[in-house]
């Protein structure tokens, strides 16, 4: 009977320390994500009363050429950013395995990017990506000397951004790569070696499989991240020339703040947001697949 | 025993491949031209805001390019301090950032707490609510969010851009695994000794996870510090702006003072990079631990 009471006394304390938690994110998560579903069948500019318009608001976008446009650019950053990133990022963990003198200092210095705010290194980038900046002036030896119009012509500038996306973040997912490569336990390079296998069949048959969970968690987060893309087309290119570099992060945020379209807004979040949900189920169940 | 010794020195590959001197010398040379490369590419564009906060105006477009300035201009960097409040924006972010790091560290570890070691009705259920929220991207909370913020009459306050982010479901997630792992004999002689549950708390839970909390406060840190979406949408007040925000309208009202932005940016920059070389265990193991939950 005591007992009794001491658990259920002990219990009454587990859920005051989880309450203020369980309060926050309905307050801060799922309030506001059921105001955003329920905000996307509204038009709204904030002043006036909301006017319920039903479907409107997604039928507009889906017709909308700025919309389809940031819609293929999200897809097209993502691809062009996160693959070409993890290969980079890999091989240099790879490299990072090894035994070399200094190889605590670079590791330092590629990490270094991410401590920098988006901010500062948009701003910085958008001046050496100049007609006469920096970049034009390093690489003029293999141009001859031919000004290339990083911002002003929409292809440069799309691979201008994803070259400023890479290059904060490798050095991030490097580190994560290199303690997951740390974990692998040596033995079973040895066995591998006792066995056999050459550089290739190693990485391919213990490395690799091993290497999964890291390599998992890495896809997912850089994916997520890239969707979410917003601070490199705000500060470096505004999404343009003609909204060639525009994409779903930046949209969203003109709709609702520069624009005051709160139900579009509202409604190109949440098609953001089916893409997500839908990667991310994608994505476990393939790690499930895998594993069983 | 010697001969074992000696062969776990040596690199993998070589002990694979047999290679001889020459080869392990020209591998050498690939490895640390990849290195050195990959440094001077991370290097270069911080080199060059550096250097260009320092030249006049007309001298920061040139090709080549000058990387030591013709005559230093210290007086960018009074010139940019004069024309936006920097110092209110630094204090701002520190504020902001240092407040939401510690109210995540006591939330986080106290939920942690009760997910790991504490029965009650509906625990995993919660949880998994909490844990879903992961999956909530930001630009869809942040219409709904700034309204409520608006209607709380929050927006250009303190609270606005702090009490949003005072809990992460990841520091929530990364707590609850680490505390699982500390055994229950430690909490059940805490009680003996007549400990309450409070007192478990602050007594075992918080020395005991130091590392994680250390990981858990550079997270936070950064995200907040470097956070620009959320601060810019909450605040039109010149005072309450963030170093984010307020470098953001500084390139927008100064657009063409490109020497000016470069000593922004390095003002901005530099405190970073300083602290970051100061606490770099910190920040990448910090980073690996990220890493291995996955």
């Amino acid at each position: 009977m005591i007992k009794m009471t001491i658990y259920r006394k002990r219990s009454l304390w587990g859920f005051l320390f989880a309450l203020p938690a369980i309060l926050f994110f309905i307050l801060f998560a799922y309030y506001p994500m059921i105001s955003a579903a329920r905000l996307s069948l509204y038009d709204w500019n904030l002043v006036s009363p909301p006017q319920f318009v039903g479907l409107d608001n997604y039928t507009y976008i889906f017709q909308d050429g700025r919309f389809q446009k940031a819609l293929v650019n999200t897809f097209k950053f993502v691809g062009t950013y996160a693959v070409p990133m993890w290969i980079v990022a890999l091989s240099m963990a790879l490299l990072f395995t090894q035994d070399f003198r200094g190889r605590g200092l670079f590791r330092t210095l590629y990490f270094v990017p991410i401590i920098l705010s988006e901010t500062v290194i948009s701003i910085v980038w958008r001046l050496l990506f100049h007609p006469q900046g920096a970049v034009n002036a390093i690489i003029s030896p293999f141009t001859g000397g031919q000004t290339i119009p990083w911002l002003t012509d929409g292809n440069y500038a799309f691979i201008a951004l994803v070259i400023v996306a890479i290059w904060r973040v490798f050095g991030y997912y490097m580190i994560i790569f290199i303690s997951g490569l740390q974990n692998i336990p040596q033995e079973y390079y040895d066995a591998a070696r006792v066995d056999g296998g050459n550089r290739i069949q190693v990485f391919r048959f213990v490395t690799m499989p091993l290497l999964l969970p890291t390599t998992v968690f890495v896809v997912i987060i850089s994916l997520l991240n890239g969707f979410q893309a917003f601070v490199y087309q705000y500060l470096i290119t505004r999404g343009g020339p003609n909204d060639s570099t525009n994409v779903l992060g930046y949209l969203i945020y003109q709709e609702a703040f520069t624009n005051l379209n709160m139900g579009r807004a509202a409604a190109i979040s949440l098609v953001l947001f089916a893409i997500l949900v839908t990667l991310t189920f994608i994505q476990l169940y393939l790690i499930r697949r895998r594993e069983v | 025993m010697t001969t074992n010794t000696y062969a776990e020195e040596l690199p993998t590959s070589h002990a694979v491949t047999g290679q001889s001197r020459t080869g392990r010398l020209t591998r050498g040379l690939f490895f640390y031209t990849v290195l050195i490369l990959g440094a001077v590419i991370i290097c270069l564009p911080l080199i060059w805001m550096v250097v260009s906060s320092l030249k006049a105006p007309n001298r920061l477009f040139t090709i080549p390019i000058e990387w030591i300035p013709y005559d230093l201009r210290f007086q960018n960097y009074t010139d940019a301090l004069n024309s936006a409040p920097f110092g209110r924006y630094f204090v701002n972010s520190l504020f902001v950032s240092t407040t939401t790091t510690l109210l995540n560290l006591f939330f986080c570890s106290l939920t942690g707490y009760a997910f790991a070691k504490y029965n009650f009705p509906g625990k995993n259920i919660f949880f998994l609510l909490i844990l879903a929220t992961l999956m909530i991207p930001f630009h869809v909370v942040v219409v709904p969010l700034f309204t409520l913020m608006r209607d709380l009459k929050w927006l250009n306050s303190y609270t606005a851009l702090i009490v949003p982010g005072a809990m992460s479901a990841f520091g929530i997630f990364l707590m609850r695994q680490f505390i699982s792992t500390l055994p229950d004999e430690l909490f059940e002689a805490a009680r003996i000794d007549g400990a309450g549950e409070l007192g478990t708390y602050f007594r075992i839970v918080l020395p005991l996870s130091t590392g994680p909390l250390a990981a858990l406060a550079v997270f936070v840190f950064l995200d907040n510090w470097n956070s620009l979406l959320w601060p810019l949408v909450t605040t039109t007040n010149d005072q309450m702006r963030t170093l984010a925000v307020g470098l953001t309208q500084f390139q927008t009202q100064y657009g063409t003072k490109y020497h000016l932005m470069m000593a922004a940016s390095t003002l901005v920059a530099v405190p970073m990079i300083i602290v970051f070389f100061l606490l770099q265990r910190h920040f990448i193991r910090g980073v690996a631990l990220s890493g291995i939950k996955g």
